[in-house]
Parts: C-alpha cells; structure tokens; sequence
C-alpha cells in the first residue's frame, strides 16, 4: 500500500477522531488494515483457487467456496475502499469464523450430503469398491489458509470498539469450547478413525 | 488498537482449538503419507520365520490330469503378530497353494467363489477371474476380466444379485516349458482389491530338461513371493479380537503403495539357510511397488548372484549380476552361493527405482541366516548352458512376419495418461466392454512372429506391460540391448520412464486375449486392451472368452463331477 493513499485513506479508516491524534498509532492502523486487506485477498484467492477441484468432487462444497471466495475478496475490497465500520468488521469476523467452524467440522466427521469415495476416481457402479464419506484430509495448502483466516480474525477484532470486542472475543472463545466438545464428540461416535 | 490480555486468551482458546484439533489428526492419522498402524507396533524386519506357501493338493488325478479345488473365501490371517487382519485366500491361504505341474501333464482347477457378497470395508463385490499368468491357455480359461465367476448375493455390473453363488472350472494345457508360473485375481474393475487382499500365488511347472540340469531343487528351490501391504490403525472388536485391517487406497489414481515388506506373507521374515547354492523363484505380487534388488552380507560386501530363468522359464545362459530391478508381475528365478558366508548373514534390500513411495523399511525384504552345515550337496551347479531349446530366444528381426506390401510387422502401445484415464493407444476396457468385446488392437496370425513396440512417454510413472498368451524376446530397450536380467523369455516387461522397448513376439495359438499395465490400479482404471490372434488361414478362433465356458451355479457343483 502506497504511502499516500494511507494518507488520504486515513479519516475514513480510522473513525474514531481520538485515535487518529497521534501519529505512530495511525501508522500502526494503517498497517493493520493493509495486512488485514493482504490476508483476506489470500485467503480469498485460495478458496477461488480450490473451488473447481471442489465442484468436481461435490457440487455444494464447489459453491460454498465460491461464496467464501467472493466473500473474503468482497472484504478485501471493502477494506480498501475504507470500509471499516464495525458493521463490516463484524460481518468480516463472523464470515471467517463461519469458514473455520465449517472447516474444523468437515476435518472431524463427514459433512451432510457429503459424497463417498470411488476406487481411484472411477464412475460409481453396482459392485465396485466404494467407501462412505470420511472426514477428509488435513494437508499444508488448508492449514495455510486456516492460519490466514485465523490472523484476520485477529486484526478485525483490534478494529473494533473495545466494548464490541469483549462480546466477540467471549463468542468466539464458546466457539472454541464447542470445537473441542464437537472433537471429542466424534471421536467417541466414529470409533475408529479412518 | 491493541487486544487486552483478556481478549487475546479468549482468542486464544478459539484459535487454539481450530489449529490443534486438525492437527492432532495430521499428527496421528488419515493424512496422505502417514502410516495409520502405528509402526512401533510392527514386526521388527528380520525377526519373524520364514515359510512358504503349501503345496496344493489334487483333489483327484487321472492318467493325463490333476484335479485341484479351490474355494476363494474370506480368512483371518495374523500377518502382524497379535492382530487379525481380513484377507481373501484360496483354500484359506495367502498366498493361495503352490501348483505343482509337469510338462505334458493336464491341470484342472475348479474355483468356487466362496467370498462374502461385499467386501466389508470397500464395499464392492468380490467377483472374481482366474489368470493363470505364464500359461498359453485356452481364451475361455485365462481369466479375461469380464467372465468373472460371482459370490452368494454379490450384486454384478448391472446392478442384478447373483443368488447362489458361482465356480468356474479352468483347464491348463502345460504344454509349455518348464517356468514359474503364477495365478491370481484378474475380475474386472477390482483386481487390485483382490490380488492385494490375498488372492494370488504360485504355479511351478517342471520338465525333464530342466529337472536334468544340476540346478539347486527340492528343499534348495525356494519360492519367494514378495508383496507390501498397509495396515489400518488397530482395534479391538466386540469379540475382544485385536484386529489390524488392510488399508487399501483409493484416492491415488497412481497406485498403492503399502510401508510393509513381505514375503510369502511374512513381513521382512528370516530365513535359515545352509552355506550352499540356493534357487530362489522371486515373484513380485505387488499392486504397484517395484523394485531393485541386491544382496548384502553382514561382512559388508555386495553378494553378486546368477539368474537363471525370466517369466517363461530357463535363459539360454546364467546371468551374473549384483542387483537388478523386477515389477508386479515379473518373475526372476536366481540362484544365491551363501557357501563363502556360513555363521553370516545376508540380506536382500531394496533400492526403490524412482515413482514409488517410500517408508521408513521399504528398503528391506528379508535376510537368510546362513548355517554352517550343508546337508545336501547334489543339484548345487550352474551350468555355463542353460538351454539351446527356447525358440523365442533365438527370434531375429528378420523373422519378422510382412505385410500385404512387403514392410515387416511392427505394432506400437502407447502406455498413456489422457482425459484422466490410464489408456493403451488411447485405449480402455470400457471400449471393449462397449463393443460387445469385439474391438481388438490388432489381429495377428497364427505362427507368425511381429515385432511389438512398448512406449512410455512419462516421466512421471512406470509401467508393467503383460501381454497375454505369449513369451516374447525383449529386443532393445530404448535402442540399446536389454538388461542382462532381461535375457531370457519375458511376458511382462518393464516399461520405465520414458523408455520405448522393442520386443519380437510370436504368436502360438489363437484367440483373444488381452494386453495391460500390470500396476493393477491401472489394469482396472482401465489401461487394458485386447489383441486377436487369428488362425493361420485368416479365420477367427472357434474359443471365446467370454461364452465358450461360463462361470457356472454353485448349486450344481455337487452334481458337475469333477
Ligand atoms: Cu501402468
């Protein structure tokens, strides 16, 4: 980000007019936001980037990340054209943390309406091998983009008022607790994992 | 503006939880590349006994015939000590007996497939066919993976359920010469499953020439059927029982790959030997796995060895080598000297060729413990001359067979990847399904020789390339002489990364019969094509593959005199 749009981007940014006296602090917000922008532009390429392989496999999952998709590039572009009410920060929270629930839950059981799998990308036929659908895989490019949202998450949070924030971060921690409730929930009902 | 301590652990327990629970799973299991069956708990290599399969017994003979059944069924194996693991085995043994055959002598082997109607983890029908691989058979006894003999309940292709079951006699002229012949699963669409669940194994047929030579025999002519395989993670089951199943998988459209090494069976075992010659008969029964084999003693020194014998038996002369590479479907009968290593031991290990998947001891197969007391010292000779009998050795191109212009013979199989397919000249199974099983690559006739080229445009995978009925010369392998190993009678070749194989082939009988990858993952999606063999005057052969001996009801079995 050039150093005369944050200039000029600065009022709307910040909202806030004791905030933006000092000036190290407009600094350090300004690059909150350009990381924050930066990050979601990732993540929202990474899902674009996944979603046809994902339609191929399972149609549904091929739109939702289409939607994801559009939707981290649609905060990106909102957060460069200065967009930084809380409404949009929020928006900004909660879409990510929808994204990871739904990854953490389809790493832990198989989703609803998920598809089986076919013996090495064969059509499903009467009589040829064919496993229910299983939790699927955790590799590097997914973990990669988990830790992305993860850190957005982050810097929206720090743009919002502190009063708004405490509710979200109280939120998101029940979010956590349910993870872990979920995980040990599915692990007792799988048994095994395969 | 800054996150306040409290803020940030409550993130925390959020971020935490999203990280670490998608973690420990890549940590502990599921992922690509690990290995479910935890592998602290498999046999150390070199520590379990060697066995060899048993040797099947007639279920009657006559003047001119041995009689075999077989019932393919279900079995608990214990491949891990301490955990049961499902495979599929004839008679209940995996590998399946040893057929013991004699040039001249007949062979019938009625198979019953006694299998459940589903596979309990794969969910497919275990349907099966029988490929006796090594033998010119008849096309209705070859196993063509479309005349598949069916289970109790199995559901078949076109979603109908076969109600009592089915077997399938099968009829083995043996008029060929000595060699070590295998037999194994070849139904369609599932052959992988099958062969890697168990069902496959050893066929030997003898002759008097081969039984004249001086060759180690009896006790010193040892089978060594090697195989890998992937365990699930274990568990106990409502009956208490520690079960490992088989992990097979079905996402790599590659292959599979297992991280345990066995041999008959037995993972990484050891064998006792005496310090004397030994004939080793190493078949390579694997899914996808190939191999480079050499030995090494505990002195440290590389232990060179002869090979004597490829797929269709003995090689004009013994070859000495110190390693050489071998792939599903190739046999290699060699003959090891632990005479200079008695109170030794030797190992055979494994220098993986490129685009396979490694783990932690697939670099090992086995070990001999070599003894100090030889208790047998006839048959332990390799004579400088083999044989002077096998006529495929002595092809030259000029035999090749001309067209109707006067230009020799040569037909090309590309082995390629296209549309997401494996395919031969852009050829699947499924256009020959579609074609009513008409549609043949090419029809060559009757007791002519042709020359065949085997390309492999990748450098991404190697292929096994089988081709049915024959024995064929390997000529020239991208434009050079064979391997040494590669100079006997050959019926499956191995076509590497981009390597185009010349081979003279001759054709002795006729019919259709089919030609594939013998990467099974390959072979069922669904690099396999088909050839026709004509009759010498230009007709077809009276013998079909698919109608002239059919798979027939279980009820009747009893009845149908064997
Ligand atoms: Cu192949």
């Amino acid at each position: 980000m050039s150093s005369d749009l944050t200039a000029v981007a600065f009022p709307g940014r910040a909202g806030n007019a004791t905030e933006v006296a000092a000036t190290p602090k407009v600094a350090t917000r300004t690059n909150t936001v350009d990381i924050a922008i930066l990050m979601a532009a990732a993540a929202g390429l990474a899902h674009a980037f996944s979603t046809p392989t994902h339609w191929r496999w399972w149609q549904a999952s091929g739109v939702f990340f289409a939607v994801i998709a559009v939707a981290q590039l649609g905060l990106a572009a909102a957060l460069f054209f200065h967009r930084t009410s809380t409404k949009v920060v929020l928006a900004g929270v909660w879409s990510n943390v929808l994204v990871v629930s739904v990854y953490v839950a389809s790493r832990l059981v198989a989703l609803p309406g998920q598809p089986g799998m076919t013996a090495h990308g064969a059509p499903k036929a009467p009589g040829r091998s064919f496993l229910p659908a299983a939790p699927e895989g955790v590799g590097a490019f997914d973990m990669f983009s988990l830790v992305v949202e993860l850190g957005l998450i982050v810097l929206l949070l720090t743009l919002l008022p502190s009063r708004t924030r405490s509710k979200v971060t109280s939120a998101l921690m029940y979010c956590g607790i349910a993870f872990c409730a979920f995980a040990v929930w599915s692990v007792m009902s799988n048994g095994a994992i395969r | 503006m800054s996150l306040s301590r409290r803020d940030v652990i409550k993130t925390g327990v959020f971020a935490g939880a999203a990280v670490a629970l998608p973690a420990a799973k890549l940590a502990g299991v599921g992922a690509a590349g690990a290995t479910p069956f935890p592998e602290a708990l498999l046999p150390k290599p070199f520590t379990r006994p060697f066995s060899t399969p048993p040797v099947a017994v007639p279920y009657r003979k006559d003047a001119t015939c041995d009689y075999y059944k077989m019932s393919m069924q279900a079995v608990d194996a214990e491949m891990i000590p301490g955990y049961k693991t499902t495979l599929f085995g004839y008679n209940g043994s995996v590998p399946g007996p040893t057929i013991q055959a004699t040039q001249g002598r007949q062979v019938v082997v009625r198979h019953m497939n006694a299998l459940p109607a589903q596979h309990p983890i794969l969910g497919y029908t275990p349907w099966t066919s029988v490929h006796l691989h090594g033998s010119a058979s008849l096309p209705q006894y070859d196993g063509y993976a479309s005349d598949v003999t069916m289970p109790v309940g199995g559901t078949r292709e076109d979603g109908s359920v076969c109600t009592d079951g089915e077997y399938k006699d099968y009829h083995y002229p043996n008029h060929q010469q000595a060699r070590t012949l295998w037999y194994h699963d070849h139904g369609v669409h599932h052959t992988a499953e099958n062969a890697y669940h168990g069902l496959a194994g050893m066929y030997t047929m003898y002759d008097a020439e081969e039984r004249a030579l001086p060759l180690p025999q009896g006790k010193y002519d040892v089978p060594l059927i090697i195989g890998d395989a992937m365990f699930q993670a274990p568990f106990t089951d409502a009956a208490g029982v520690k079960r490992a199943p088989l992990l097979f998988s079905l996402d790599n459209q590659s292959g599979h790959w297992g991280n345990v090494i066995w041999v008959n069976g037995t993972p990484w075992p050891l064998m006792k030997v005496e310090p004397r010659k030994y004939r080793f008969r190493v078949l390579v029964a694997t899914i996808s796995r190939s191999f480079k084999f050499n030995f090494k003693a505990s002195t440290g020194v590389a232990v060179p060895y002869q090979v004597i014998a490829t797929d269709g038996g003995l090689m004009p002369a013994p070859m000495t080598i110190s390693s050489h590479r071998q792939l599903g479907g190739e046999r290699y009968e060699i003959v090891i000297d632990f005479s200079k290593f008695a109170g030794k031991t030797v190992d055979m290990l494994n220098t993986s060729p490129t685009n396979n998947i490694d783990y932690t001891n697939t670099n090992k197969v086995m070990r001999f413990q070599v003894g100090t007391v030889v208790t047998d010292t006839r048959n332990n000779t390799v004579p400088t001359t083999l044989t002077r009998k096998r006529d495929i050795m002595n092809l030259t191109e000029a035999m090749v067979a001309k067209d109707a212009t006067g230009k020799p013979i040569v037909r090309t199989l590309r082995l390629e990847r296209s549309n997401g397919q494996w395919t031969v000249n852009g050829t699947t199974w499924e256009k020959i399904v579609a074609s009513n099983y008409e549609f043949v690559e090419c029809t060559p006739l009757m007791g002519t020789v042709e020359k065949w080229i085997i390309q492999n445009n990748s450098g991404g995978w190697f292929h096994p390339l089988h081709i049915h009925l024959v024995d064929f010369k390997v000529l020239r392998r991208n434009g050079r002489p064979p391997m040494a190993h590669e100079m006997g009678p050959k019926d499956v070749v191995y076509t590497g990364e981009n390597e185009t194989i010349e081979l003279l082939v001759r054709f002795d009988s006729a019919g259709k019969y089919m030609v594939h990858c013998h990467n099974l993952v390959h072979e069922d999606h669904d690099m396999m094509t088909q050839f026709e063999v004509l009759e010498a005057d230009g007709t077809k052969c009276f013998d079909d593959p698919m109608t002239s001996a059919m798979a027939k009801d279980m009820a009747l079995e009893a009845l149908d005199v064997l």
